[in-house]
């Protein structure tokens, strides 16, 4: 089932003579369950193609579709709501909000719908991120590793259709970075979430069962990885 | 150091927003404070010369002999000496009913001393004189006087409206009117007595001056007693004289000049400090390439030091403009209402100046300088130590510390998530948060206490005022009343001009005395006791046990008498030789509690008695008085009145001075009143004579009584008149002055305000926009995040109005009780500012929010989070 499918998106910053074309008509499509990285070298669009899909950007023309919705036609507050439920965003630098603590963090996008907190999936959940003596800390009080479990756990929480990684371990150390990257391939693999994962590490996208690389804002390649 | 001034100066420069912040508001503080100052002095050198416009000498030589003069001409302390000869009283043209109290002048007092000339000129030599128009004399007149078995003749050159040494004798019913000649020195002798006025080159040394004056007269052989203008000098403020006007000016003037220091402070610390975080990256730089904290600290220092040269000069000048804006349109105002003044009201001739002194510019320069100081001390030290790594990883502005608060639980049941975000951004900061819940706490405060102030003047105020405008006095003098058809003629003239809107007459007696015991004296022996400066001479301790009380047996005009009687009670009425004793000082009203006199009861006698217990003295002065009319060895007999208490109230009756403490009003009817009138005075009580009238139109009425002066002019009448809207119109503009001058100065407290929150509101959403974007990015909305502003700005203006509120009470009582007579008036507080203060505060927060908003977040999430990662 296609959870996602992208149609001549393209992306133009600035105008005239100025201006850059970041994403150039590419299409493609994502299937339910399927882990997906982006490659490609420094100003290839693949942080604006995430961006774009997490709807934090809008495109300059192209169709988006999730869950068969053109989220091109939602309103500002339908995006926000899409980016609280349907598509969550991991960023290189964490982005965690520095009053809130790791719970709160974690917990983040189901207070902002209003919704009372499943505390046992929580707390299962804390416990996979390996955060069980951390949950009244804040983020200035965590390692680079931890905040990005935490940055997952709050993504995991709010069970999206798709999470989308903008290099999830561009800023960790080797160690770190594996673990995050085995935390994302397990909860794929158990849940079946869906997963775009944007990075420049080839050895890391091999990690994920297909590699979309993109070179001056177009796909140049998409090959299927088969692990055993 | 010139390279760290040269990087000051750069740095300036391409911070043009910030730079001019701070100027700005170093400039608001410098135009408050030489304001304040100014204004202060220009206050007090109004005052002076309105006391100098009653009479400009600062102390006066009574009785000195004219050959010690030489004594003060010698002295180069003293600018001007004034002399009065007062050559005594006298019975002229021989007139029996009225004499003549003439005093002559030289030119420097014709000048200092307040002549109120009506028609006609100055006297220039010793047998020229002025004359009270009640002596119905004109100009051209002579008079003849036989003194020291001479005879004088006077030539009238002028006719007076008055003069302060005019008496009127009440136990012999003799008046003497004031007249004014010439001082020819030459007719002076040796051993003629003389006042000599002085006014010194400077009026500090007054007292050194007359000092060193009596000890050269003592040595030779002449002790004159010494007056002194007791009013001007503690205006002048004086060392020795009464200091509380000048201990209240300077007591107002520091209580205004500390609240807009803490306020300065405040605003001043913030912007800097805002300043300097900015820039904290740079700074890491700076010393991560070799530069010591001395001089980070420096390059600050200097940045200051430039901005405080340019913006302190700006703003003293800006404040004297500000401060001559402000006089001359008092003194407008003042000029508007002095077109309609009666000549009898000299007072407001006075312009309004603005004076300054080069100490007061100094005083002022050296605060801001402190202000400034003390504002920028905390963050240049703060700055200069910061860690250079840890400045250069750290992306985001805000340190969150590890003790951080909790969120109250029904906090976060009401008002969600956003309510947590709103309260631990609130928390985040410790300096913020203090210097933004200071901002509009002490604006809070000054609104409300100052705003109280002026409501409780007002209404204090509006208590003294009377209930009248115009007072007429007509009676008949004439030996048998011949002249009570004419009186009777110009009261149907009066009431059919259509001027008067109500007329009210009372009656007095003269004073009778009761003498009791203490015990039957109430609050007012407290009262007096510990309010000794506002006895009067009614109020006598005869001894330990007992007390001497002055009463007023009073009866009112027909109207006047029932409506009384109606207020009081409606089936009240008085039987002959009983009275309504008035036992509190004010009735109790809304704004005035009542000091109860007395402890009589209902059915009570009081015994009055028609002598003063003091006499003997009085007798003395009625001798001479009765002697100079011919009338000798009239003696005080005592007479005892026994008057029977029907009711005890504190109202007073619409006409009567409404303000006494220790006075005592007996209300009795007319027929009790003609009774003792004949017991007491000897003769038939006839009519009313005083007039207390309303009227809207008093200008007109003054023209219309001065033609009925003309008119009657030869009959034997009395008719006198004063016009009492001018100098009540004038208390209300004091008041008006004052409260445009506390407004202004809460405009400039609310424009500090509101630049302080605006800083600091715009600050941190401006650091706090990378937050912002990351939580739109998880998926919060933009209503979410309206509510977050709203939250934020709800909180730290309901901390802010509780805590602001509870002092504003607290300092309201405080001016309550330093500034009006607590004794009476009670404690108030208007809820209306409060409301008002609480509309402003909100009103401030949420427009500083929404403009910051507006103002910031333009680009959308991804800008702002790519931005925050490069």
């Amino acid at each position: 089932m296609k959870i996602l499918e992208v149609k001549n998106l393209t992306k133009i910053y600035g105008n005239n003579e100025n201006s850059v074309k970041a994403l150039d008509d590419i299409s493609f499509s994502v299937e339910k369950g399927e882990f997906l990285s982006i490659i490609g070298a420094s100003g290839s669009g693949k942080s604006t193609l995430l961006h774009i899909l997490g709807g934090i950007e809008k495109p300059s023309s192209g169709t988006i579709f999730v869950n068969n919705k053109d989220i091109g036609t939602l309103t500002d507050s339908q995006l926000a709501i899409y980016r609280r439920r349907t598509a969550q965003l991991i960023f290189q630098f964490y982005n965690l909000i520095p009053i809130l603590n790791v719970k709160e963090n974690i917990l983040l996008p189901i207070l902002l719908d209003y919704k009372n907190p499943d505390d046992a999936r929580l707390k299962n959940l804390i416990s996979l991120l390996g955060l069980q003596d951390k949950e009244n800390s804040l983020p200035n009080q965590l390692s680079g590793g931890q905040q990005q479990r935490v940055a997952i756990g709050r993504c995991l929480m709010a069970n999206p259709s798709i999470v989308l990684a903008d290099e999830p371990t561009g800023n960790l150390d080797t160690l770190n970075s594996n673990e995050i990257i085995t935390l994302l391939k397990e909860y794929n693999t158990k849940f079946q979430q869906t997963i775009l994962l944007v990075t420049h590490d080839i050895k890391i996208a091999k990690q994920t069962n297909r590699i979309l690389t993109l070179q001056d804002g177009k796909i140049i390649k998409d090959e299927v990885q088969i692990h055993e | 150091m010139n390279n760290l001034l040269k990087l000051a100066t750069k740095e300036l420069k391409s911070n043009k927003k910030m730079v001019f912040s701070i100027l700005l508001s170093i400039i608001l503080v410098s135009i408050l404070i030489n304001s304040i100052t100014t204004l202060a002095l220009s206050y007090q050198d109004y005052v002076v010369n309105l006391c100098r416009n009653k009479g400009n000498w600062e102390a006066q030589f009574i009785q000195i002999p004219y050959d010690k003069l030489t004594v003060l001409e010698s002295d180069e302390r003293i600018k001007e000496i004034s002399l009065i000869e007062d050559l005594g009283i006298f019975s002229y043209n021989d007139n029996s009913q009225e004499l003549l109290h003439i005093k002559a002048y030289d030119s420097n007092t014709m000048k200092n001393m307040p002549i109120l000339l009506k028609e006609g000129n100055l006297p220039q030599s010793s047998n020229e004189i002025l004359v009270n128009e009640s002596t119905l004399l004109q100009i051209d007149d002579s008079i003849s006087i036989l003194l020291d078995e001479k005879e004088y003749v006077f030539h009238v050159t002028g006719i007076l409206e008055s003069t302060d040494f005019d008496e009127f004798n009440t136990k012999t019913f003799v008046k003497t009117n004031g007249a004014i000649t010439y001082l020819n020195k030459d007719s002076l002798t040796p051993n003629s007595y003389l006042t000599a006025s002085i006014v010194c080159q400077d009026i500090s040394q007054i007292y050194d001056c007359t000092n060193d004056i009596q000890s050269q007269l003592n040595s030779l052989n002449s002790t004159p007693q010494i007056l002194y203008n007791t009013e001007l000098l503690s205006y002048a403020g004086n060392a020795k004289s009464d200091s509380t006007f000048q201990t209240n000016l300077i007591l107002t003037v520091s209580v205004f000049i500390g609240i807009v220091s803490v306020a300065s402070i405040s605003l001043i610390y913030t912007i800097f400090h805002i300043f300097t975080q900015e820039r904290k990256r740079y700074i890491a730089k700076l010393s991560s390439v070799g530069a010591t904290k001395k001089q980070i600290a420096m390059i600050y220092f200097f940045e200051i030091i430039i901005l405080t040269c340019i913006a302190i000069p700006v703003g003293i000048l800006l404040s004297f403009g500000l401060v001559s804006l402000l006089l001359h349109v008092f003194d407008n105002l003042f000029t508007l209402i002095q077109s309609n003044i009666s000549t009898t009201l000299i007072q407001n001739s006075i312009s309004l100046q603005m004076v300054f002194s080069w100490y007061s510019i100094i005083f002022s320069i050296l605060l801001i300088v402190i202000i400034v100081f003390f504002s920028v001390l905390f963050p240049i030290i703060q700055i200069s130590k910061v860690s250079i790594l840890n400045t250069l990883r750290e992306n985001t502005y805000y340190k969150v510390t590890k003790h951080f608060t909790q969120v109250p639980k029904w906090l976060s049941k009401l008002f969600k998530i956003e309510g947590i975000l709103a309260y631990k951004n609130m928390k985040r900061k410790k300096s913020h948060y203090i210097t933004m819940v200071m901002s509009l706490t002490i604006s809070i405060i000054l609104f409300i206490s100052i705003y109280g102030y002026i409501y409780n003047l007002s209404n204090y105020n509006q208590y003294e005022q009377h209930n009248y405008n115009y007072t007429l006095n007509l009676a008949d003098y004439s030996p048998e009343h011949k002249a009570q058809e004419e009186l009777i003629e110009i009261k149907k003239v009066l009431q059919n001009s259509g001027f008067i809107e109500e007329i009210h007459s009372y009656a007095n007696l003269n004073p009778l005395y009761l003498v009791l015991d203490n015990s039957k004296l109430n609050d007012m022996l407290k009262f007096v006791d510990s309010k000794m400066n506002l006895l009067n001479n009614s109020f006598n301790k005869v001894n330990e046990h007992t007390s001497q009380l002055s009463c007023l047996v009073t009866t009112l005009d027909d109207a006047t008498y029932q409506d009384y009687l109606s207020q009081i009670d409606s089936s009240l009425s008085l039987s002959n030789n009983e009275c309504i004793l008035i036992n509190y000082s004010n009735a109790q009203n809304k704004y005035y509690d009542s000091v109860c006199l007395t402890n009589y009861q209902i059915g009570e006698n009081l015994i009055l008695n028609t002598q003063d217990i003091n006499d003997e003295k009085n007798q003395e002065v009625l001798d001479n008085l009765s002697s100079l009319v011919g009338d000798s060895n009239r003696q005080i007999e005592n007479k005892q009145i026994s008057l029977s208490i029907k009711a005890i109230t504190g109202r007073v009756p619409t006409c009567l001075p409404s303000f006494t403490l220790t006075d005592i009003y007996l209300i009795v009817n007319k027929d009790t009143f003609s009774q003792l009138f004949l017991e007491t005075v000897g003769a038939e009580f006839s009519d009313f004579t005083n007039f207390y009238i309303q009227t809207s139109k008093p200008n007109e009425l003054d023209e219309l009584v001065y033609s009925l002066k003309a008119k009657y002019e030869n009959a034997p009448i009395v008719i006198e008149s004063s016009n009492l809207s001018a100098s009540q119109q004038i208390e209300k503009n004091e008041i008006l002055i004052k409260e445009i001058l506390l407004y202004s100065f809460l405009v400039f407290i609310f424009v500090l305000t509101i630049i302080t929150v605006l800083n600091i509101v715009f600050s941190s959403l401006s650091m706090r926009k990378t937050e912002f974007a990351e939580l739109k990015a998880i998926g919060m909305s933009n209503r979410q995040m309206n509510k977050i502003l709203f939250l934020e700005g709800l909180f730290y203006g309901t901390i802010s109005l509780i805590i602001g509120i509870f002092i504003s009470i607290g300092i309201l009582y405080f001016l309550y009780h330093t500034m009006i007579n607590t004794q009476v008036y009670r404690f108030s507080i208007d809820l209306i500012s409060i409301f008002i203060s609480i509309i402003l505060i909100y009103a401030v927060i949420f427009i500083s929010i929404l403009y910051a908003n507006k103002k910031l977040y333009k680009e959308d999430i991804a800008t702002i989070i790519k931005t925050n990662i490069t």
